[in-house]
């Protein structure tokens, strides 16, 4: 029989050298994510350094990439579940010590001062919470907030907003790597088209001759597969509906057909303009390849509280004080046929791989 | 102008037609132009056909291959193509395919037609590859040029209903395609030029083979 001033002070003593075995876990725990983070990092600066070279057709490497990168994001991180484990069993053993300890020492009665005691150790009670979830997040550092900066989910390589807000990454060049195209189908509906599914950006169309507008911010979704069970991140041959044209309008033959369109992607001030030019081919209208691409300087946006407010160069957008107040950061698809009347259609249609 | 620029003038015309002439009339192959003093022979023995010789006597003889118009055309332009000679070798395509379609459009057998465009499409092939090499200074614009001649051409057998042929070619564009954007060239022509084969293959051809292939061929192309 141990006598009890004894059994207590051991009973510190051991809840210190399990807590110093703890601070060494620090070693196992740089060991597995430095490498992990190292590898998805390089991958990331891979990806946002391709785009410069821009003559080039860099489809291919850029889709290669981002696969890339996601299969270590999604590797299985064992050894991080392990450590994981060992954590939580010795903070489990050192706590319920300290509860040994704290109940072997109680007096009776309970004066005032004890409900400070009581506070003070529910603090160091959420302190040691707030430092393993802290570790737990740093042994599997994807798809949490504390590391979602350095180390940003797959998906959102596709996102023009994220690449030009977060990364000083050059829009244009990387848009240009997603060809876009314009086409008409045989029965009216405007059809954007992407080799590389790029998103989070707003829109803005319009067609002098037809008189058609459309607008909107363009968003995909891709659940993951639904037999493989992996996500996807960047698609390819991407269409989008971004309106429709009835017949009266579809049937007077002109061309060639002038396009303007602009992308405002959230972290830059000047907008992107595409000039289109659409020939008739076979049924629909189709846009040549290489269209022009320039960065607008004489337009200036700025975005606040998701809505896109025009601050320079108003007048290029045509009806822009009619659809101001549609100009909202949703997800949503506007198209109007009759711009001069004032009411914004939705587009329903999703997006399709085709 | 003097009388002597206007001599200068008018032979730098003629050189250029002449060459563009002389290689339609290659093409066009009249094979009674051939030397038949030379020992052409049909039993000319070709090692890459996997033959194996009995008779050693046989290798002995001097023997000529049957050269046919194709090979002799594509030997010219291959000239031209050393030279840097763009114009040429842009005019030598065209001609080239032109002829090709002009036999194929022609010609009724399915099977030669394919024979045929495997023939014609692999001296393309030559010419593509010889243009990715960085001895030669138009290797966009040729990779550009050609896209948009054989799309042309595939819309054109298409149009024409010989699926056969647009088999053939199409797997032949887009092996060619896939190399181009190893590359690193632009394949978007090429992207198109196979959307709009699978929609008319849809619309008009009734053609769900050909249509799927295209499909397949362009979600693969950069792959």
């Amino acid at each position: 029989m141990f006598s009890p001033e004894l059994f207590i002070s051991f009973l510190w003593s051991a809840a210190a050298g399990l807590l110093t075995l703890l601070g060494s876990t620090g070693i196992f725990v740089s060991l597995v994510v430095q490498r992990r983070i190292e590898r998805l990092q390089s991958i990331l600066e891979e990806f946002l350094e391709l785009p410069y070279s821009e003559n080039k057709n860099l489809a291919g490497p850029m889709v290669h990439l981002v696969r890339k990168y996601q299969m270590h994001y999604l590797f299985p991180n064992r050894p991080g579940r392990t450590i994981l484990l060992y954590l939580d069993f010795t903070l489990m053993l050192i706590a319920f010590l300290w509860l040994t300890i704290l109940s072997l020492s109680f007096q009776w009665p309970i004066d005032p001062f004890f409900v400070f005691q009581c506070f003070l150790m529910a603090l160091i009670a959420g302190n040691v919470y707030l430092f393993r979830r802290l570790l737990q997040q740093t042994i599997s550092p994807t798809g949490n907030p504390l590391f979602n900066p350095i180390i940003p989910p797959p998906y959102r390589l596709r996102s023009v907003s994220y690449l030009s807000r977060y990364v000083n990454v050059s829009v244009k060049s990387v848009l240009q790597q997603a060809r876009f195209a314009l086409s008409i189908t045989a029965d009216g509906e405007f059809r954007l088209k992407q080799e590389l599914s790029f998103d989070d950006f707003y829109y803005f169309l319009y067609c002098k001759e037809k008189n058609f507008l459309a607008w909107g911010e363009l968003r995909f979704n891709f659940p993951p597969d639904p037999i493989t069970k992996k996500p996807t991140p960047l698609q390819r041959n991407m269409e989008i509906p971004l309106g429709r044209l009835t017949e009266p309008a579809l049937e007077v033959n002109q061309e060639p057909l002038l396009m303007t369109f602009y992308i405002f992607p959230q972290g830059e001030k000047h907008p992107v303009q595409y000039d289109f030019i659409l020939h008739k081919e076979d049924e629909g209208y189709h846009s040549r390849p290489f269209p022009e691409m320039t960065v607008q300087s004489s337009l200036v946006f700025q975005v606040k509280q998701s809505q896109l407010y025009i601050l320079e160069g108003a007048k290029m957008l045509p009806y822009h004080d009619l659809y101001e107040s549609t100009y909202l950061w949703n997800g949503q698809r506007y198209y109007s046929e009759k711009p001069a009347e004032g009411k914004p259609c939705r587009c329903e249609a999703p997006p399709e791989v085709c | 102008m003097s009388n002597r620029d206007k001599v200068e003038e008018v032979r730098a015309y003629d050189d250029l037609y002449q060459w563009i002439w002389q290689f339609r009339k290659i093409l066009e192959g009249n094979k009674s132009h051939q030397n038949h003093s030379l020992p052409i022979s049909e039993k000319y023995i070709d090692l890459s056909k996997a033959v194996f010789i009995e008779d050693p006597d046989l290798l002995g003889k001097i023997e000529l291959p049957q050269l046919d118009s194709v090979t002799v055309a594509f030997e010219h332009l291959l000239v031209a193509m050393a030279e840097h000679r763009w114009v040429r070798v842009r005019y030598g395509i065209n001609e080239f395919l032109k002829v090709y379609l002009y036999h194929l459009l022609k010609s009724s057998s399915s099977e030669e037609a394919k024979k045929e465009t495997k023939r014609y499409l692999s001296v393309i092939r030559y010419i593509f590859e010889y243009g990715l090499s960085p001895a030669f200074p138009y290797t966009e614009s040729l990779w550009s040029y050609l896209s948009a001649c054989l799309e042309s051409t595939g819309m054109t057998l298409a149009r024409h209903d010989r699926w056969d042929a647009v088999e053939v070619l199409l797997i032949e564009t887009a092996n060619m395609g896939r190399h181009a954007a190893r590359e690193g060239l632009q394949t978007a022509p090429l992207q198109h030029f196979l959307r709009r084969l699978e929609n008319h293959c849809r619309h008009h051809g009734n053609d769900e083979k050909i249509a799927s292939l295209a499909r397949n061929l362009r979600f693969n192309l950069e792959v």
